[in-house]
């Protein structure tokens, strides 16, 4: 989007008033448009304040009954897949913090407006082997316990294969897929102080020449906090020289002076330019190969409407 | 990995008797860096937090009601005492991704549970009973779950899981929340609203409640008035309607209150079931800002909300 378009998109005067009782912190949704990889697990930065994040780091454990004296006596497996961050994972989602200015937040089942379904399985086994699975679907990490498990009881014979098919080639893939809903962002601008900007124009009570009201905003320019997103640096700049312009208005003979109406409905966060997609339905996928030492991956994609 | 079970507070108690009718806000969880615990706000003290354990390992806290487990011979008995388990230590990092006090948090009472399923796979055995609630009450509360077999052909397979992590089971928990009726985003032109008003006044330029809100929803029809909805943007058009009809007091309140002042004399005539009355705002000024406002309508609803913990039937 070029300067002139971004330029003409915020010429609509807007005044946000909020009747609400409870004052709500942005909830972005996950921005596809800028995906990061965090070990295993996949994370979305959005420059609107929230960079959330897939909390699936899976890996599994077999754990058989030992062997008896008869082969055909029945003998079971327990086979849990565990998800939690390593301590690398863990250091990684905070540095990501750090560098993106925001706060790196898991998405979770519980999170109805983000996350939409949460489907789980494990492979399907060889027939005479009894199954019992158990999947939590909530895509919390849980270093104390497993995330999902499935006991596998056959005769002995079998649960040695088994055991041995572990260590090698694997038993399957345990599958995660996670339908949520996305956006992808090509642009933002926002002022993150606004209420500084507030308290500073409604103290301007005067009125100003055309250079004056240019100094004036330049001054405030420097001052604020500024989240910019798909924008280049004299972009910007000009964007928020015109927007601060706005709370000017002309009173006679070439002299302005501030709208204090305008400044009085200033929120502390004020959104210049969001130009992002529709939302979307996305799917992710994150897949465990089931053998000794085996991690997962987890992809994502939009799905088409 | 040892768990250090939280002492249950008496404080604890008392914050949460003073607290009475508080409820967490269960629109969103609140970031807590990936702990497996879900947070929630407090719809009402902003220093306040409420948490969810996700799990319930054996009982450790004391010696009370330590789980047990029996071989004799070809016999097997099991019998399993859990608790919702969080980590003190969990619960500080929690507190400080949260920028609160751990004393701030606190366990949200069950209020009801159901569907106790267990990995069982010995269902088909002779001789090999399960007993276990199908509710697991409060989070607090002991959760006894037994099993017994002398068949010596499984004794020795269920010993090992039960004494190498445990064999497990997922529980439905449901707890009382606020969660937001309705968010929404209003965009109108106030001044064509006005003249709306001004040109299909009543006689001395009054406005009943009933009228206000067949006027306002003519207005939205030929968009003067929009609304949509801020939780979500893909919500269908019925589920939206719902949501603005659950609003519209709330909106015919914005309106009012920029344009209206309740009416000190009321004409003769029949004015019953007709709300309110409503006379012009002689201050109210036609401006360019006013051809554009927005503003945001939002309430809250108590509901109860589920969710699924885990289980591990274990020893230890």
């Amino acid at each position: 989007m070029n300067q002139f378009n971004r330029l003409s998109s915020i010429v609509t005067a807007f005044t946000i008033w909020s009747w609400s009782a409870h004052a709500s912190a942005p909830q972005n949704l996950p921005n596809f448009g800028e995906q990061v990889s965090v070990g295993r697990m996949q994370a979305f930065v959005s420059p609107k304040g929230l960079t959330w994040f897939l909390p699936l780091a899976m890996r599994s454990e077999l754990s058989c009954s030992p062997g008896s004296t008869s082969r055909a006596a029945r003998r079971s497996c327990n086979l849990r897949v565990f998800n939690n961050f390593s301590p690398n994972e863990e250091a990684a989602l905070v540095q990501l913090e750090r560098s993106t200015g925001t706060k790196v937040v898991a998405l979770s089942a519980m999170d109805s407006g983000k996350v939409l379904t949460v489907g789980e399985r494990f492979p399907t086994f060889a027939q005479g082997i009894e199954t019992g699975e158990m999947i939590l679907r909530t895509l919390q990490v849980n270093p104390s316990g497993p995330y999902a498990s499935v006991l596998l009881r056959a005769q002995g014979k079998t649960i040695s294969e088994i055991e041995e098919q572990y260590k090698s080639q694997g038993l399957g893939e345990f599958k995660s897929e996670v339908t949520m809903r996305g956006e992808s962002v090509d642009a933002y601008l926002a002022i993150n102080n606004a209420q500084l900007l507030r308290q500073e124009l409604s103290q301007l009570t005067g009125r100003y020449s055309n250079l004056q009201m240019t100094q004036i905003i330049d001054r405030l320019i420097s001052r604020l906090s500024v989240t910019a997103y798909g924008f280049q640096e004299d972009e910007k700049r000009n964007v928020l020289q015109h927007e601060l312009r706005r709370f000017f208005q002309n009173s006679r003979h070439r002299q302005y002076e501030v709208s204090q109406t305008k400044v009085q409905h200033l929120t502390d966060t004020h959104v210049i330019l969001d130009d992002r997609s529709a939302p979307f339905v996305a799917i992710c996928t994150a897949t465990l190969d089931l053998r000794e030492g085996g991690v997962s991956q987890t992809r994502c994609e939009e799905v088409a409407q | 990995m040892k768990s250090v079970f939280l002492k249950l507070a008496v404080g604890a108690s008392l914050i949460a008797s003073i607290q009475a009718q508080a409820y967490p806000v269960i629109d969103e969880a609140v970031p807590v860096g990936g702990h497996p615990i879900a947070v929630f706000r407090d719809e009402k003290n902003p220093k306040v937090f409420w948490y969810i354990p996700q799990s319930i390992e054996p009982w450790k806290r004391d010696n009370q009601h330590q789980s047990s487990l029996f071989h004799q011979g070809s016999t097997l008995s099991f019998i399993f005492r859990g608790q919702a388990s969080v980590e003190d230590s969990m619960l500080i990092d929690v507190a400080k991704a949260i920028g609160t006090k751990p004393d701030n948090l606190m366990p949200i009472t069950y209020d009801s549970s159901s569907n106790l399923v267990c990995q069982d796979i010995f269902v088909e055995e002779d001789r090999v009973s399960w007993k276990f609630p199908s509710m697991i009450g409060n989070y607090l509360e002991v959760v006894p779950v037994s099993i017994r077999t002398d068949n010596r052909a499984v004794v020795d397979e269920l010993k090992y899981h039960l004494t190498h992590g445990g064999l497990a089971c997922t529980v439905e928990v449901k707890f009382k929340g606020v969660t937001t009726g309705y968010r929404l985003k209003v965009v109108a032109d106030f001044n064509k609203v006005y003249e709306r008003f001004e040109a299909a006044a009543h006689a001395e330029g009054l406005w009943w409640e009933v009228d206000i809100h067949t006027m306002l929803e003519r207005l939205r029809q030929e968009r003067i008035i929009t609304i949509t909805s801020l939780e979500d943007e893909t919500i269908t058009q019925t589920e939206l309607d719902k949501k603005i009809h659950a609003a519209a007091d709330e909106l015919l309140k914005a309106i009012t209150t920029s344009m209206f002042n309740p009416a000190l004399k009321l004409p003769q005539g029949n004015i019953a079931n007709r709300g309110k009355a409503f006379s012009f705002r002689a201050d109210y000024q036609r401006s360019q800002e006013n051809n554009h406002v927005e503003f945001t309508l939002e309430s809250n609803k108590v509901q109860l909300k589920s969710s699924q913990i885990s289980l591990r039937l274990a020893v230890d």
